[in-house]
């Protein structure tokens, strides 16, 4: 009897195990190439092509993704006044769509009111952290605006020297490089500084970049090369003020962020002056100064969390031309230069209980979201936490091509030096030196696939 | 008695046929315009009339400041704020296809910027500082711009009397309403086909050349993208603002009272959008519509006016109907999203399904 009993439960075990499967993916071929945030794709090929919520939020979701959008406009001004107070006293613009225009990019012009474009300053050394070593009378960011019977604490001059690339087929490029000086400094500097340009990036599909794992993002990383492919991809780790721990830095141009609540919060607290809870000075060159009034800290946290949540839960366009041939031959030339070992285009994103619209998502950002050698000429000799001065993020390339439609003209690379998304190409050196080497010498019509390609997502 | 239910049912058919408008049925229209037209009577019909005016009643307002300024009299006041006014309505009009160039080059937030910078307004205007059109297109957007001179022009709660315009205050004024002139002008002469590259070309143009727009396709849903993002602005963010947290403060056009107004020109910028109307009738994406989903056309149509007609009745000093109104201001909010929502979603799906690529 018991034999029999043994039998018959180890026969249940046996067709209960048969029957457990791990969870499958489809065939490449079986998903659908458009959907390059997953479900969180929008078909808008409009200036507002960025600024959509994801679809599937639930309703409490979505008020709070519009309260952060309402937020995200909003242009502060100076204290005491009744609405938005407690701008600067010094900062670099006065909202966060001042800068990020329709959700995108902006100009990489200083001083401007429309100018997108910051400079990162630091010291010799580095901070308690790891981080850069912020300069006394400036900290670690020029705030270029003032209120007034303020000054602001630079100028930056902004100049560009040019060079012509002549590719095969004999069609010539003309790069610029920008040289930048400062001037009618708020103080002396009095010590060897370094300065790092920051162009505003666009902020959707971001939420998704951070469901992604640290475990997955490290599973790209080839720090010494050991494939001998001669991509080395690194991650940045840095200081992550909410949580108060080192982590993965997977946002800004050097990946010196962790979190988009850090992100958002430095973004307020640095670019606009506007403290809060994270941040409650606004910058060290300001240590104890507000402009009139203001409350201390000037930002609630029901609006940090808002406009956090905001830019978490911004959907990504959906690619264009899936099935047009040149397209499809020019994603073939993608790969055939190597340019995906840098630009992965699928990533699957971590499991989040909390949001379940960015959950075991297959995203297609084209970024390893790793820290890669970009060479001498777009390197700013600035160490951000463990990234060197030559090395920046593998940028997203998703929506790179309505960057012209969104934010018009369309600026590319972290200081917008690049007026085309083959310029952009063409400024690429270091580890992706073989792949500019590739494109250089394409045929206008594979050159053309391939930027039709990138222009398709 | 047979013959009574004979009669009742043929009155009854009858009925039923005269009940049964064009307007229920959800068949095909003749003489339907194709995409180029609906393109073509946008830009001519809509986009460059709308900005004509909008450049004519700038000049207007600058006229009237300046006359102002020349002599300052109550009357002059009162001239000067109708001018504001009357440039603010195409304005709001224009607000209903935001793209292009009023993006592109930064005029909407150089124009419309909100809130209004006092503390540093004030200051800019204790200073030295000499103002005209030039230097004040270098200052931050929250010192410009329609606002600004709409706080010199009404002051607070629309206290302003000629008697506290300053100098200065005039001067400032004045260089204000050169810049909002010039601005306008600017918006103008993008449009205007008579100038080499305009925008006329390039949306019209829509893939046929256009460096823009790569399908006509792309061009018309620009069209829907942009209605249905000023009615969420409108709905979502400048009328529940200040209801959700009874401030009156927090009203956009506070000091001149005119916000119900900007909403209501917001809307019939909407509806001149989708019906090419301003001015005259153009073939416009109701008609478009129409050819294939007659149904469809109609209520869109029919939601257009309810937003508008919505405002019938509101306060026009919006800062106040936010404490006696507010069933009626949530009516017109609900009128403003039902039309942001047959856009996002039946229409925007219609183009996609019927416009080629």
């Amino acid at each position: 009897m018991s034999t029999i009993r043994f039998l018959v439960i180890l026969l249940v075990c046996a067709l209960t195990c048969a029957s457990c499967r791990e969870p499958a993916t489809f065939p490449e071929e079986q998903y659908d190439a458009r959907m390059s945030g997953g479900v969180n794709s929008v078909p808008d090929v409009s200036s507002k092509a960025f600024s959509h919520a994801f679809p599937l939020l639930r309703s409490n979701e979505a008020q709070l993704h519009n309260l952060g959008d309402v937020h995200f406009e909003q242009t502060f001004v100076t204290a005491p006044a009744p609405v938005n107070a407690g701008l600067g006293p010094r900062f670099n613009n006065v909202s966060c769509i001042s800068c990020h225009r329709n959700d995108g990019s902006g100009f990489p012009t200083t001083g401007e009111p429309e100018s997108a474009l910051l400079f990162r300053i630091s010291s010799d050394g580095t901070d308690p952290y790891g981080g850069p070593r912020p300069v006394r009378s400036y900290g670690g960011q020029l705030q270029d605006k003032a209120i007034a019977g303020w000054t602001p604490e630079a100028g930056i001059s902004i100049a560009y020297e040019s060079r012509t690339v002549e590719l095969a087929g004999g069609e010539r490029c003309e790069l610029r490089i920008p040289r930048y000086t400062l001037h009618s400094l708020h103080a002396p500097i009095g010590v060897p500084h370094r300065l790092s340009p920051r162009l505003a990036p666009p902020v959707f599909g971001l939420g998704l970049l951070e469901a992604v794992s640290e475990h997955t993002i490290l599973s790209y990383a080839d720090e010494s090369d050991a494939d001998g492919d001669g991509i080395s991809g690194r991650p940045n780790r840095v200081w992550d003020a909410p949580s108060g721990s080192m982590r993965i830095g997977r946002f800004g141009w050097k990946a010196n962020t962790a979190t988009l609540l850090a992100q958002v919060a430095g973004a307020y607290a640095q670019d606009m002056g506007i403290t809060n809870s994270i941040f409650p000075e606004a910058d060290l060159s300001e240590s104890g100064a507000t402009s009139g009034t203001a409350a201390s800290p000037e930002l609630g946290d029901d609006i940090l969390r808002a406009v956090t949540f905001y830019v978490r839960t911004l959907a990504v366009p959906q690619r264009r031309l899936v099935t047009d041939p040149v397209t499809l031959r020019g994603e073939r030339i993608f790969w055939e230069a190597k340019c995906g070992s840098c630009h992965v285009p699928t990533l699957v994103t971590g499991d989040h209980m909390d949001l379940p619209s960015v959950s075991g998502q297959r995203i297609h950002a084209y970024t390893d979201l790793l820290l890669h050698d970009m060479g001498p000429e777009l390197a700013d000799d600035r160490p951000d936490f463990e990234a060197s001065g030559r090395e920046w993020r593998t940028a997203p390339l998703w929506g790179i091509g309505l960057f012209r439609t969104v934010s018009y003209p369309g600026y590319y690379l972290h200081d917008g030096r690049a007026r085309t998304i083959l310029e952009a190409i063409l400024f690429h050196g270091g580890e992706a030196e073989k792949s500019r080497q590739v494109v250089e010498r394409l045929g206008p019509a594979d050159r053309a696939a391939l930027l039709r390609f990138l222009s398709s997502l | 008695m047979t013959i009574s239910i004979r009669r009742a049912m043929l009155l009854l058919a009858l009925i039923a046929v005269a009940g049964c408008s064009s307007d229920s049925i959800d068949s095909p229209q003749t003489n339907a315009p194709d995409e180029s037209a609906v393109l073509t009577d946008f830009a001519h019909v809509v986009a460059n009339p709308v900005y004509n005016e909008l450049e004519a009643k700038a000049v207007a307002l600058l006229v009237a400041v300046r006359s102002l300024r020349a002599a300052p009299t109550e009357a002059g006041l009162q001239s000067a704020r109708a001018a504001w006014h009357a440039v603010r309505q195409p304005w709001e009009y224009s607000e209903a296809f935001l793209f292009g160039p009023v993006e592109d080059f930064q005029h909407d937030p150089a124009l419309d910027d909100w809130p209004v910078n006092r503390v540093d307004l004030d200051s800019v205007l204790a200073s030295s500082t000499a103002f005209n059109t030039e230097s004040v297109r270098a200052l931050p957007t929250s010192l410009k711009g329609f606002h600004a001179l709409e706080y010199l022009l009404f002051g607070i709660a629309g206290t302003k009397t000629v008697e506290g315009c300053t100098e200065r205050e005039l001067q400032y004024m004045e260089a204000l309403a050169g810049n909002i002139a010039f601005m306008c002008s600017e918006l103008r002469r993008a449009w205007d086909p008579a100038f080499s590259w305009n925008f006329t070309a390039q949306y019209i143009r829509a893939g046929e050349g256009s460096t823009v727009f790569a399908s006509k396709k792309d061009a018309m849903l620009v069209l829907v993208t942009a209605m249905a993002g000023i009615c969420e602005e409108v709905a979502g963010g400048k009328m529940e603002d200040p209801l959700a947290a009874m401030d009156s403060t927090l009203e956009e056009s506070q000091f001149s009272h005119s916000s119900t107004a900007d909403f209501r020109n917001n809307m019939i910028g909407v509806r001149n959008v989708f019906r090419a109307n301003f001015l005259r009738d153009g073939r416009g994406l109701d008609d478009y519509i129409a050819a294939k989903n007659l149904s469809l056309a109609n209520r869109v149509r029919g939601r257009m006016d309810a937003a508008v007609a919505a405002f019938d009745g509101l306060d026009p000093h919006f800062g106040r109907a936010i404490f006696t109104q507010q069933s009626l201001i949530r009516r017109a909010q609900d009128a403003i999203t039902a039309v942001q929502e047959i856009l996002e979603n039946e229409v925007a799906a219609f183009l996609r399904q019927q416009v080629p690529n």
